[in-house]
């Protein structure tokens, strides 16, 4: 067992877990801990310590280890101040692909970081943000224990996107249906979602199911499917689809 | 088409390297070729929503992206709120999102089709050079570099809102 763990697990038995052993220094032999600000009061209680607390506990350390010790006190807000500056420096220079940065500290010595991106980024461009990430944090002594990505998630297909893909494909099970949304960017619904917002449909009248279970609109339905005078209107995407299944 | 930025970006670098008559004529074709990158990917969006639409002067299209593709949505939405299919306050938010990329895809055009212009037509308003940057009619090649992407950025918005009404 190393000796951190030890020096851990007698801060743990004396009720004071939240402080932690950070290193031994190879060269001069001093153990450093680490207590956040916050947890420091005036008068010590659960989970809560003193200054008091702090130079007894620093005594007791060294006779029970051998070791000189040496209490750092890390302040909670600075580490916040880090938060915002990597958030403000990632927006400042990467304005149309970062849109929120969130940093986690795992502890005050290495940090999480997740990014927002506006939309589907070039991966050139991440990697040079994760660059930027681990300079701004290495300012501040902190390392970036992970970097990652998070992509603007697939939305879930409406009523509407649903019958419009019924329209195109009619008549069609659920499987092809399920393959057309998630072509259309949606996310990828299951087929037992894809029934119980088919079967709603059926109540109000816009669906039909036929024996085979394949699905069509009925006239009410394709009232509610919008048109437009464009190639991608859903009229024009019906007669192809038609046209290539040689059924018209 | 996904050519121009590149195309521009060379004409810029061109630009700042060459003599003072020659960076004047190379400043003022990034300009315009950064107008017509946002403008075509501006008139692919109005494409998809209608096709009319696609053949729109140039100056006309902010007024369609402010006010017609608005209507469009509203239009559309209001037939799915008498079916019940969509809620209220889901019609509105879209026609909001709409609407504020709408505006903000006509405002960048605006100003790129006035810095175009300026570009093509009045010869005698010049390029002006700073150390690391340039301009025309006020507006810096940095600006124009992200017309597109902000043109781009608000299209996904537009794209998607007409993807949840099944427009798309």
């Amino acid at each position: 067992m190393s000796e951190l763990l030890k020096v851990q697990q007698y801060l743990e038995s004396r009720g004071l877990g939240f402080i932690v052993p950070r290193l031994i220094s190879p060269a001069s032999g001093v153990l450093v801990i680490e207590v956040s600000r916050d947890r420091i009061k005036r008068v010590a209680s659960a989970g809560q310590t003193s200054r008091r607390q702090l130079s007894f506990l620093s005594k007791a350390l060294a006779s029970k280890f051998g070791r000189p010790v040496l209490i750092t006190v890390r302040d909670a807000q600075s580490l916040d101040d880090v938060a915002a500056s990597l958030r403000a420096v990632l927006r400042h220079q990467f304005p149309d692909s970062v849109t929120d940065v969130y940093v986690s500290f795992e502890d005050a010595g290495s940090a999480l970081v997740w990014v927002e991106t506006a939309s589907i980024v070039e991966s050139a461009i991440l990697d040079a943000a994760q660059l930027t990430a681990n300079r701004e944090l290495a300012n501040f002594g902190i390392s970036c224990k992970s970097f990652e990505i998070v992509a603007p998630l697939r939305p879930e297909p409406s009523t509407v996107a649903v019958l419009r893909s019924v329209k195109i494909l009619a008549p069609t099970s659920t499987a092809a249906l399920a393959a057309d949304i998630v072509r259309r960017g949606f996310a990828n619904p299951s087929e037992k979602w894809l029934s119980h917002k088919l079967d709603l449909a059926r109540k109000r009248g816009l669906v039909l199911r036929d024996s085979q279970g394949r699905y069509s609109l009925t006239s009410v339905g394709l009232g509610v499917v919008p048109t437009n005078r464009s190639r991608t209107s859903s009229d024009v995407e019906r007669m192809l689809s038609l046209a290539r299944r040689k059924e018209w | 088409m996904n050519f121009l930025p590149r195309v521009a970006e060379h004409l810029c670098k061109a630009a700042r390297s060459s003599n003072a008559g020659e960076a004047d004529a190379f400043g003022r074709s990034a300009f315009n070729r950064y107008y017509y990158a946002a403008y075509l990917s501006t008139r692919d969006l109005l494409a998809v929503i209608d096709g009319a639409w696609s053949r729109t002067p140039h100056s006309n299209i902010p007024s369609i992206l402010e006010d017609d593709l608005r209507k469009r949505f509203q239009r559309n939405l209001k037939r799915l709120q008498d079916k019940g299919l969509i809620s209220e306050g889901k019609a509105k938010s879209l026609v909001s999102q709409v609407s504020a990329a709408g505006s903000e895809i006509a405002s960048i055009l605006r100003i790129a089709y006035t810095v175009r212009v300026t570009a093509d037509y009045i010869p005698e308003e010049k390029v002006i050079f700073e150390p690391t940057t340039f301009q025309l009619a006020t507006h810096t090649e940095a600006e124009a570099k992200n017309w597109l992407q902000r043109v781009d950025r608000n299209k996904s918005i537009v794209l998607n809102a007409a993807k949840e009404i099944g427009l798309v």
